[in-house]
């Protein structure tokens, strides 16, 4: 019979959508609307997995987001999730679910059996074994952890398995803001939102619900209740109806609210989880995965309700144990009954429902075990009226039952509650419905900055709102913006729910509406509002329930252990998905832990998935019996974000891979010789793809046969250069010919104003006395300590008007350095009145230029034999000089340089005529040739020019760089102090040095090895910034760092080459062979 | 300006495809050039100069336009120290040559025109779900009351630097219009980007 367990009728799930799905290998059917774990339960299965440490076989516990043993892995194919909650996964047809513990099954587990052959009891394997065990042992080491014990381990934990293949799935971000965020459609939520609406209707106040489930309703979906003589759910969808409908409101459902932060006089900023395609199978579903919302509030209402906690007895954990309230929901929402002789052991009144309910069914109620002696109210007198055999004054003080449970034992407290006395009792039952009272879910709240106290009432902790909240160390308010109203305050009658959610709304808004009002009379009052009606008027009434629901609970945090049993405590479970034990706390006392958090990571208590929701409160309970302490004084855990585990593609978006950053592509990307049609490797230089070189298909001519790679692509094969054959080409080509470059990523600094001037000497380190108009020079900028920061290129064009142009790397740390020397140029020293500052402008202009460079002592002609010629003008003057011109109507700067040791002519133009100016050079016959950012790297070291990021390394100054004549002789200007201090001038600071290596035949190091002086110890005296291969540059280049008392020609050292080879190596003389003077 | 149009290419047909009528993608209109002038915009000769130009007065609210998109010139405040100026190039050089008396009066005080157009990448969005599209990676809030019609905000799009200009929409239809400015450099990231974000939107309401 399929779904023996299910009910005839009843339930919200659609019994005309039977789903298929599979469970450890086993097909079942449920019904749209299940949860996986409703299914189960229809089908009679409670077995779902085995304990963490003792693997002892587990059940499902819950219902929702607190449930801790119901995990397992989910297939969706091609979808996978590796540790899902059962209790939250909604049914999919051909979903698999796998239990993530137990070897070869849940039913039959080889740990479980091994555990016992062993004779790891509970005891041996308690709080703190792995540590004391593996790591602190006279057998353990480090090396061992590493490879054998927590690869074991972790293996046998059974946390899930992570997917190896990349993820199948979309997953896309959505921001929104909104007036008002309600977290929760229960009854509080709805009542809040409705009111919030209404009220807020005529001034277009932006409300969003946000709901957990896929429906709304909350709680009520699993209760039977009747608002104002109506079914509860059908006035709650009319709620929904309004609320959706409103315009600029709207209701997120399957959603779940993560992460919550509160910036005093700034609103809120929440990021919720939207479930769009885990409840589709792939195939009919082809869009992203989940939605993250970032939501941004001015006010925020937490009604997110709140969890009952289950009660520590030993054996508390057998399958068919589970919270009242759980088992009452999946009786009511998905007519699912979990089991056939039922017994309740309570603390509480809320249990009782239960009781009546499962009684209602046709389920045996065998008893209800109340551990208060004298219980009362109309939900105790009912089940009274039952007949239902009430044990009041009793505990459990055991289960018994293999994979299900099917005994308890219950025996009576003593008159002073601390201990059990005979006789006990044995009641055979398939399911046990516990209840220890109702934790209100505050984590949202916590995380926010909000304080928790505790309120004896309900005994739990509750959140500190209004007066009662204390300010934060600082002394601004603490989670400004948030509410917390229904069970999550601490209020548990539905009549007060909806009566405080209501006033909570209605308030909220009329506070949103006035802050909206005095913010636009402070402005231009553009918004128009519309004449207000009476307030009062706004609202409809709300119906309340017809039954009085309030609870009374005497807290148990933990039953008296039977006498005789010294194993009880090693059984009698706290945290259900860490398997911590009472004994496990009492093991941290005798230990000497006394804080609850240090309690937290030694037991394991309150850790996990379900972040503590069932046991977090029992914890606190049993600490304070134990350290002899009142609970409330106590403190809970922190509580982090995010609320339920999110997976990582969540919160990436859609920001992986190549989409990782963003890319910033040259103008000359997109003309007809455009770098991919020239063939060009790229190379990212920050967020741009540049040309490193560009590789030519190998023809008989080239003499580098030697030296090939394979084209790709489908059509014939083509054989190319290597990189290495294509740099060396092209340095070739600019030392005899005329190369060409794309050096649009420069930097462009643009100085206008008569500040600019007094601003660029304060920041660069180069002096500027004789820069006349037309000119340009190279100029260091220095960080504060003295080291450099970068080279650029400064051209004044006007009196008052430069151009900074700086290596790409360099250009937003340079920007930024103007504008905090202008801003702080701005601002006087305090206690003096300074005059204002010059005007100066600084405007960013990489984007509005290109730069086309030409190198080579052939560039003149190049330049001088475009079909669209410059003027002649333009085409004269020396290195050192700017000249500003036009060319096809478009204004041209031609800048004039030796920088690299040989002809070199910028052309910077509006970029979007570039290309027509690049696409005219190349096509000249014979033209110049596409150099990239490979050969001009070769060429800058030929130069004896520092690189950055190589030699200009954030860490080496001017002076050791050999750029003492480009430095300012005084100061000040940024770094000069940093400069003159005396560890700049040390004379074992790295200088640049070249280097020989005495065979040269044998493997080169790399850029960046290591430099060592035998003589020393083989002490690390430098490393290694370029090495060139004689095919670049016709002879054998090597350069570093290496410490500045060793910096002598002849001096021996060792490089470390490949494999850690040793390559003797000695310092050379300084290289002027390259015309490098500077 | 319309590099970024380019940079969709085909790709604008597709996205239109996929969501038409409720989301449109349009090149700026012909012509369109962008310049900033950098100089003290609230002293009285600055705007008594921009008054005489272009017959406009300069916004109190920060964040505001001022103009007519559609009709040839909008002005951008974006501080105390710089304006940009949108228009028909031809209409725009002219107002601000050097020999203009805007020209004059910004160098008088040492101030600039830059020709912003060539470093610029410009579309049009238009439809009832180009909010929801934008909604994608950008931050801020587009809804009318807070981002209404003439506003315009720098901020990011994912990673993007991106202005956003929300056009007038009365001219041709009802439907929100967005004028959205970025990067040269960034214009075939943004155009990824966005295209991505309109195929996701495809299978999911707002």
């Amino acid at each position: 019979m399929e779904q023996p367990f299910r009910l005839r009728r009843g339930g919200r799930v659609n019994r005309h959508k039977a789903l298929r799905f599979i469970h450890d290998g086993r097909g079942y059917s449920g019904y749209e609307g299940d949860t996986v774990a409703s299914a189960l339960l229809a089908n009679g299965v409670h077995l779902i997995g085995r304990s963490l440490k003792f693997r002892r076989p587990r059940g499902i516990m819950g219902e929702g987001v607190e449930e801790p043993n119901a995990l397992a892995r989910l297939w969706l194919e091609p979808r996978t999730e590796p540790l899902a909650r059962l209790t939250e996964a909604e049914l999919a047809q051909g979903l698999r679910a796998d239990s993530v513990r137990g070897f070869p099954s849940p039913k039959r587990d080889l740990g479980s059996m091994l555990r016992k052959l062993l004779g790891l009891a509970p005891a041996v394997i308690g709080a703190g074994f792995v540590y004391k065990t593996f790591l602190t042992m006279p057998w353990s080491s480090t090396w061992l952890w590493n490879r054998l014990w927590e690869p074991m381990l972790r293996r046998a934990a059974g946390w899930g398995i992570s997917p190896e293949d990349p993820d199948p799935d979309a997953y896309v971000h959505r921001h929104e803001t909104a007036d008002l965020v309600v977290i929760g459609a229960g009854p509080a939520g709805l009542a809040a939102a409705r009111a919030a609406v209404q009220a807020g209707a005529a001034s277009g106040l932006r409300v969003i619900l946000i709901e957990r489930q896929a429906e709304t309703g909350g709680t009520l979906l699993g209760r039977e209740r009747t608002l104002g003589g109506s079914p509860a759910m059908t006035v709650l969808e009319g709620w929904a109806e309004d609320i959706a409908e409103a315009p600029g409101c709207r209701i997120l459902t399957r959603t779940t609210a993560q992460v919550l932060q509160s910036t005093p006089g700034d609103g809120v900023l929440l990021l919720a989880g939207e479930r769009l395609g885990d409840h589709h199978p792939t195939h009919s579903w082809l869009g992203p995965r989940r939605r993250l919302w970032h939501l941004r509030a001015k006010r925020v209402i937490l009604a997110t309700g709140s969890v009952e906690r289950p009660l520590v007895f030993p054996d508390n954990d057998r399958p068919g144990i589970m919270t009242a309230g759980s088992v009452l929901t999946y009786l009511t929402r998905f007519g699912a009954v979990p089991g056939s002789r039922a017994v309740i052991f309570t603390c509480c009144d809320s249990a009782y429902e239960t009781a009546t309910a499962l009684h209602g069914v046709g389920v045996t109620v065998e008893a209800v075990i109340d551990s208060r002696s004298e219980p009362a109210g109309p939900m105790v007198e009912m089940v009274r009226a039952l007949s239902i055999p009430l044990f009041t004054g009793h505990v459990v003080t055991g289960t018994s039952g293999r994979k299900r449970l099917e005994q308890v034992e219950c025996m009576p407290l003593s008159e002073d509650g601390t201990s059990v006395e005979p006789p006990f009792r044995l009641i055979d039952c398939d399911l046990l419905c516990v209840s220890g009272g109702w934790t209100p879910q505050t984590q949202l709240f916590s995380q926010a900055g909000g304080a928790l106290g505790w309120s004896k009432t309900i005994a739990a902790p509750v959140p500190l709102q209004g007066e009662d909240a204390p300010p934060a160390a600082d002394g601004s308010p603490r989670a400004e913006g948030l509410t917390c109203v229904g069970a999550a305050a601490g209020t548990f009658d539905l009549a007060e729910d909806l009566t405080e959610g209501h006033r909570m709304g209605r308030a909220m808004a009329e506070a949103l509406r006035v802050s909206s009002t005095e913010k636009e009379g402070e402005g231009e009052g553009e918004r128009d509002i519309a004449p207000q009606p009476p307030r009062s008027s706004l609202l409809l009434p709300i119906p309340l329930p017809d039954q009085n629901e309030a609870t009374e609970i005497t807290p148990l945090w933990c039953v008296p252990m039977p006498p005789g049993d010294a194993l009880a405590p090693f059984r009698s479970f706290v945290d259900f998905q860490n398997d911590t034990t009472l004994a496990d706390l009492q093991r941290a006392i005798a230990d000497g832990l006394r804080d609850p958090e240090h309690v937290k990571r030694y037991s394991m208590a309150g850790l996990g998935s379900d972040q503590g929701r069932f046991g977090a409160v029992n914890t606190l309970g049993i600490l304070s019996t134990l350290l002899d302490s009142p609970v409330e004084d106590l403190a809970l855990t922190t509580q982090r974000p995010p609320y339920t585990p999110v997976p990582f593609g969540s919160f990436a978006g859609r920001f992986i891979g190549q989409a990782l950053e963003p890319t910033r592509r040259s103008a000359l990307d997109s003309c007809t010789h455009s770098h991919d049609s020239l063939g060009a490797i790229r190379d990212p230089v920050v967020t741009w793809m540049l040309p490193r070189c560009y590789p030519r298909a190998i023809s008989d001519s080239t003499g580098a046969k030697a030296q090939v790679q394979t084209g790709k692509g489908t059509g014939p094969k083509t054989r190319l250069e290597t990189p290495l054959a294509a740099i060396a080409r092209e340095c070739r080509a600019v030392r005899t010919g005329c190369g060409i470059h794309d050096a649009s990523a420069l930097g462009k600094l643009r100085l206008v104003g008569p500040g600019a001037r007094p601003l660029l000497e304060a920041v660069l380190a180069s002096p500027l006395d004789d820069l006349e108009e037309g000119r340009l020079r190279a100029v260091l900028r220095c960080q504060d300590s003295g080291a450099l920061a970068g080279i650029g290129l400064l051209t004044r064009l006007g009196a008052e008007d430069y151009v900074l142009t700086t290596a790409p790397e360099d250009s937003a740390a340079t920007l930024t350095a103007l504008q905090t020397a202008r801003a702080m140029s701005s601002q006087p020293p305090q206690g003096q009145s300074g005059s204002t500052p010059p005007l100066v402008h600084i405007i960013e202009e990489t984007e509005l230029w290109a730069v086309i460079t030409l190198v080579g002592p052939r560039s003149a002609a190049v330049l001088g034999a475009l079909p669209e010629p410059f003027e002649p003008a333009l085409l004269s003057g020396a290195a050192g000089q700017c000249r500003v011109g036009s060319w096809a109507g478009r204004t041209v700067r031609i800048l004039r340089q030796r920088l690299v040791g040989t002809e070199m002519i910028e052309l910077h133009i509006p970029t979007d005529c570039a290309g027509d100016l690049w696409d005219a050079l190349l096509s000249q016959e014979p033209g110049p040739t596409p150099i990239g950012q490979g050969a001009l790297s070769v060429l800058c070291v030929e130069a004896n020019r520092p690189r950055q990021g190589r030699e200009i390394d954030g860490a080496a100054n001017p002076r050791d760089l050999g750029l003492r004549t480009l430095l300012k002789p005084s100061g000040p200007w940024i770094g000069s102090a940093g400069l003159d201090r005396p560890a700049q001038s040390d004379p074992t600071r790295p200088v640049l040095v070249r280097i020989t290596p005495e065979d040269t035949k044998a493997p080169l190091p790399r850029e960046g090895a290591a430099l060592l002086s035998p003589g020393q110890d083989d002490r690390a005296v430098g490393h290694l910034t370029a090495v060139h291969d004689p095919v670049l540059t016709g002879r054998l280049v090597l350069q570093g760092l290496l410490m500045g008392t060793l910096a002598t020609p002849g001096t021996k050292l060792v490089a470390i080459g490949p494999g850690g080879r040793r390559l003797s190596v000695t310092v050379a003389k300084p290289d002027r062979a390259a015309g490098g003077r500077r | 300006m319309s590099i970024l149009w380019d940079a969709f290419g085909d790709r604008a047909a597709r996205l239109l495809t996929l969501n038409a009528p409720t989301l449109t993608l349009r090149p700026p209109p012909d012509g369109l050039a962008l310049w900033s002038l950098h100089g003290d915009i609230t002293t009285a000769a600055m705007t008594d100069a921009l008054e005489d130009q272009f017959d406009l007065t300069l916004p109190e609210t920060a964040g505001r336009t001022v103009g007519r998109p559609f009709a040839g010139l909008q002005l951008i405040p974006l501080g105390a120290q710089e304006c940009w100026v949108m228009a028909e190039a031809e209409a725009g050089a002219a107002a601000l040559a050097p020999s203009a008396p805007l020209g004059q009066a910004l160098a008088a005080q040492g101030g600039a025109v830059i020709d912003q157009s060539p470093g610029w990448a410009c579309a049009d969005l238009w439809g009832t779900r180009s909010p929801g599209l934008l909604a994608h990676h950008w931050r801020l809030d587009l809804a009318p009351e807070a981002f209404p019609v003439g506003s315009f905000a720098k901020s990011l799009f994912g990673p993007i630097p991106m202005m956003l200009i929300n056009l007038d929409r009365r001219v041709e239809t009802d439907l929100p219009a967005f004028r959205l400015l970025v990067p040269r450099s960034l214009a075939v990231s943004f155009a990824d980007l966005l295209m991505d974000a309109a195929a996701q939107m495809r299978h999911m309401a707002d």
